[in-house]
């Protein structure tokens, strides 16, 4: 299979590169590479250093002809979604729009995107929540995965086009640096790897559900493997505390280390824990890794990253 | 919105835009219009300010600024539901991104109300008739989508800088000035067409129903959506669906003349019905329908036979 894969060098996108190269498929990495020590680029894949929503990706895509299309390319901060709708919306609707358009008028038969759990439920008073469509996410951020969940449920039913949307918890695993989204586990993995001080906002009481990026990767495959067309939550279903995962990661780590609290963030979630019976279901999905053995691989990559780069 | 004040109307020049300056200009200090085109020379308010500009562009903001309106009609939109399915691109830009160009002037320039011109669309298909606002969405093509996101956006800039707002779901407006050569308004392509003596086609059975509101009943939902204080969504129809075949026969009616339609099968309409319970906007803008499809018709043939 030939695949693309938008913001194919970062985070989750590196991973999935990985293991389609691995799996013997072609692969085309559309990234930006704004950042080159934050991106990971697969030295086997071809990468195009360009934005997904430049004017030549229909271009692109009609002399690729790939069989499937990864869309992980995304503004990813929720906070420069509030200081910055039009920014975020620029880059989640109406870039991810004309990526699709293009796809379509190149006849790209699947698409995938990789959507936001949490962003779109909220604080949703039904946990595990399940896949919820007519919700109203409280930020812009998402605001703008819902509303490009939408085009491409359009896109499907009007175009024939097989689209999965994945609406992921919260992931986690190497290569996923503090900054940007402002994931909890790099943050707090920094402060103890550099003897600083872990920030817990509010009581620590907040809840969230971690999804290990093996597993993830897992879930992409499934879909660009199967015949599934729809939302699916890829979540591992256990709520887990913001203090719960830090004592966790001190355990790792092995020395002690004092974290403090500051005063809770406007707006933040409070719970969030989501169902994935559906994925399970429907694309023959789990999650497999343990919270435990998923920090440990975290923490020694962390580790030995930092101490690369330094 | 009060009578010492200034307001903007963005797509003033349009159909339903143009009569709302009609209304405003007697009613407000200041009414200042902002469209791509040119208002017709018939329509043209000799007390209103015209802007020829594009809300994505910097007009939009220079003339924010310059008037300082306390009120923002937005009405400016790509609006042709079949020509989305065909250039999503270009319809999200225009009624995405260009309603949050305008929310984004209106936060920076403290304007107190937007009121927005939405769509019944947006609820896509439903069992239940009539549709009520709590009704989940299921916008079916891009430009319900980019109605509903552009609401959407208002929310959140209500509850993040405060201003209020009303974001009017009509259902298919209709009346003098609605342009019937364009691929929307089945009452406008009806009468134009009966009355030029060219062809009339009813699509697919002719069952397809639609919630017919008339201008004048549209405009005076946007008057009392800005003087309320609430802030919401509202839904601005009859409550009763006609069928395309009624309508038809009551457009023929009023023409005068007698004949069978044109059936054509090939242009898919997928939602099927609509007809919008205003019970809320009752409620809370003290908003109900007063024009009857029937008596509709007939004022808007008649305009047609004039013009």
């Amino acid at each position: 299979m030939k695949v693309v894969v938008t913001g194919g060098a970062g985070f989750i996108g590196s991973h999935i590169v990985d293991r389609l190269i691995a799996l013997g498929h072609e692969v085309l990495v559309i990234d930006h590479h704004k950042k080159d020590r934050r991106r990971f680029p697969n030295p086997q894949a071809v990468v195009h250093k360009t934005d997904f929503g430049h004017d030549d990706i229909l271009g692109l895509l009609q002399s690729e002809q790939p069989d499937a299309i990864l869309h992980l390319a995304a503004q990813i901060s929720v906070t420069k979604s509030v200081a910055d709708p039009v920014f975020d919306a620029q880059v989640n609707i109406m870039s991810s729009v004309a990526l699709l358009d293009a796809a379509r008028k190149a006849g790209v038969q699947r698409f995938v995107f990789a959507s936001s759990g949490g962003a779109i439920y909220g604080d949703h008073p039904e946990r595990p929540t399940p896949e919820l469509m007519d919700v109203r996410p409280i930020s812009p951020y998402g605001l703008s995965k819902q509303t490009f969940e939408r085009y491409l449920m359009h896109y499907s039913k009007k175009h024939s086009m097989q689209s999965v949307i994945l609406r992921l918890a919260n992931a986690y695993g190497p290569r996923q640096l503090p900054g940007g989204e402002a994931a909890v586990i790099p943050l707090f993995l920094r402060e103890l790897l550099t003897d600083g001080q872990a920030k817990i906002f509010g009581d620590g009481g907040a809840t969230r559900d971690f999804i290990f990026i093996d597993d993830i990767v897992d879930a992409f495959i499934a879909a660009i493997e199967g015949t599934f067309s729809g939302v699916a939550n890829i979540a591992s279903g256990e709520e887990t505390s913001v203090l719960e995962l830090l004592n966790a990661l001190k355990e790792i780590h092995g020395e002690p280390h004092e974290h403090v609290h500051l005063e809770d963030r406007v707006g933040e979630i409070q719970k969030s824990v989501l169902n994935p019976e559906r994925a399970k279901r429907e694309l023959g999905w789990e999650s497999k890794t343990d919270l435990r053995d998923g920090l440990k691989k975290t923490y020694d990559w962390f580790r030995e990253f930092t101490n690369d780069t330094e | 919105m009060k009578p010492d004040q200034t307001v903007l109307i963005t797509g003033g020049a349009g159909f339903i835009g143009s009569h709302l300056v009609d209304s405003l200009v007697e009613r407000v200090k200041r009414v200042v219009v902002l469209d791509k085109r040119k208002p017709g020379k018939e329509w043209k308010n000799a007390k209103a300010v015209y802007k020829v500009g594009d809300v994505r562009d910097a007009v939009l903001e220079e003339t924010v600024r310059k008037y300082k309106p306390t009120t923002i009609f937005h009405l400016a939109a790509h609006v042709d539901d079949r020509e989305s399915v065909h250039e999503p691109v270009m319809n999200a830009d225009h009624n995405i991104m260009g309603s949050l160009h305008v929310f984004n002037a209106a936060k920076k320039y403290g304007v107190k109300k937007v009121v927005l011109a939405s769509t019944g669309v947006v609820y896509g298909q439903q069992g239940a008739m009539p549709i009520t606002t709590d009704a989940p969405t299921h916008p079916m093509t891009p430009y319900a989508i980019s109605k509903l996101t552009a609401e959407n956006y208002l929310r959140f800039y209500k509850s993040v800088y405060g201003f209020s707002f009303a974001a009017l779901r009509l259902g298919n407006v209709y009346g003098p000035r609605q342009d019937g050569s364009v691929e929307c308004g089945a009452i406008a392509i009806f009468s134009s067409r009966f009355l030029a003596g060219e062809q009339v086609y009813v699509n697919n059975d002719g069952k397809t129903t639609r919630d017919y509101v008339h201008v004048s009943d549209v405009v005076q939902a946007f008057i009392l959506a800005a003087t309320s204080e609430t802030s919401g969504v509202y839904n601005v129809g009859t409550g009763i669906g006609t069928d395309t075949l009624k309508l038809y026969e009551l457009v023929q009616d009023a023409v005068g003349v007698q004949s069978q339609p044109n059936w054509r099968a090939d242009i898919a309409d997928e939602l099927k019905h609509v007809a919008l319970d205003s019970t809320l906007t009752t409620k809370e803008l003290g908003w109900t329908p007063k024009v009857t499809v029937e008596d509709g018709i007939e004022e808007t043939v008649a305009w047609y036979r004039q013009s």
